[in-house]
């Protein structure tokens, strides 16, 4: 069921969502030419768990590790790995966390070592499109008024959007209703109320916007093998503007 | 059927309305009285109906399919909803 959750609810889900941003952050710090992504994932476990939060996404599903690590033209459920990171690479990292029962959720793609103009425009491009989707968050909107200002945003750019993953409800389970697509005519779709809270995460291809999943029944990449970026925040819909909730 | 009862995923047919008999799959619960329902075809997963739960009966079979994917950010799609209440429907008692 979709639920407006209270104000000591959504305090807890700011006190997950401050545990994420964290990892995100020291995360930032260490990415460079050479690091593996299995680096990466035990530098998360240990600042989520050193910060009394469980990672969210281990197990889940028999998902195997703390964080999700995709690499280039993988676009989401990436495995971390003895891969290592070479130099215009871009990482897309998804971290969630859990404490007091409540679970925060955010990622973000980062440029490896020098990246090309192109690529930083992709990276800067699908960020833009998530906040042009928080921004449409607002109580008396439409769910799908999101979904359009992600799509409007990342097409004019020239890239597309990846349709078959959406955002989601989350609170008390890492993923609850609705299901936020990034694409979508606007005016449809549940009317979003003060308490709501959202991960919107718009997943953003170079080339096509179809994906299929690797043999591993997890990580999903880019049917064309062009590159995909990744940007989430777990929001909390306001009365006002809506307040991010992965942030430190 | 209390609102606990209802899954994602749910088979359910209508009593009350123009679309009466006809069976949709739960794909929203929006809250202690109201679901989102779709059958992939005449009312799509994009646009699913919005409909009291005292006009619908329950079954008490439920498409896992679905809510699998809800649970680790998959779209369902019309797809989805189509083959799965095809395979559900085939499951009822004659």
């Amino acid at each position: 069921m979709i639920t407006c959750k209270s104000e000591q609810e959504i305090a807890y889900m700011r006190e997950a969502g401050r545990v994420v941003a964290k990892a995100h952050a020291e995360l930032a710090k260490v990415i460079k030419v050479g690091m593996t992504t299995l680096e990466l994932n035990r530098l998360a476990e240990d600042i989520i768990v050193k910060a009394g939060a469980r990672p969210a996404f281990k197990g889940l599903y028999g998902f195997p590790y703390t964080i999700c690590a995709s690499v280039n033209e993988e676009v989401v459920h990436g495995f971390p790995s003895a891969r290592k990171l070479e130099n215009g690479d871009i990482i897309s990292i998804d971290i969630g966390a859990e404490i007091n029962g409540y679970f925060g959720d955010s990622a973000a793609t980062y440029p490896v070592g020098e990246v090309s103009p192109e690529v930083s425009s992709l990276l800067k491009s699908t960020e833009e499109s998530l906040y042009k989707g928080i921004a449409m968050a607002k109580a008396g909107n439409r769910l799908s008024d999101i979904s359009h200002a992600v799509q409007v945003c990342a097409e004019g750019y020239g890239y597309s959007v990846v349709r078959d993953y959406v955002g989601h409800g989350i609170g008390k389970l890492p993923h609850e209703e609705p299901q936020v697509p990034n694409f979508g005519k606007p005016g449809r779709g549940i009317r979003l109320k003060a308490g709501m809270t959202l991960a919107i995460e718009p997943m953003i291809n170079m080339g096509t916007y179809e994906v299929r999943t690797l043999s591993n029944n997890w990580t999903v990449v880019t049917l064309d093998a062009k590159l995909s970026a990744h940007f989430e925040h777990t929001i909390a819909i306001t009365n006002d503007i809506p307040e991010i909730l992965t942030r430190t | 059927m209390s609102e606990n009862e209802v899954r994602i995923g749910q088979l359910v047919s209508s009593l009350q309305g123009r679309d009466s008999g006809l069976f949709y799959l739960v794909v929203q619960i929006e809250n202690e009285s109201r679901v989102r329902i779709a059958d992939g075809e005449g009312r799509k997963a994009e646009k699913p109906k919005s409909k009291n739960i005292k006009h619908l009966k329950f079954y008490d079979i439920v498409a896992v399919n679905i809510f699998d994917k809800t649970q680790i950010g998959k779209r369902v799609t019309s797809e989805d909803v189509r083959k799965e209440l095809k395979s559900l429907v085939c499951q009822l008692p004659l």
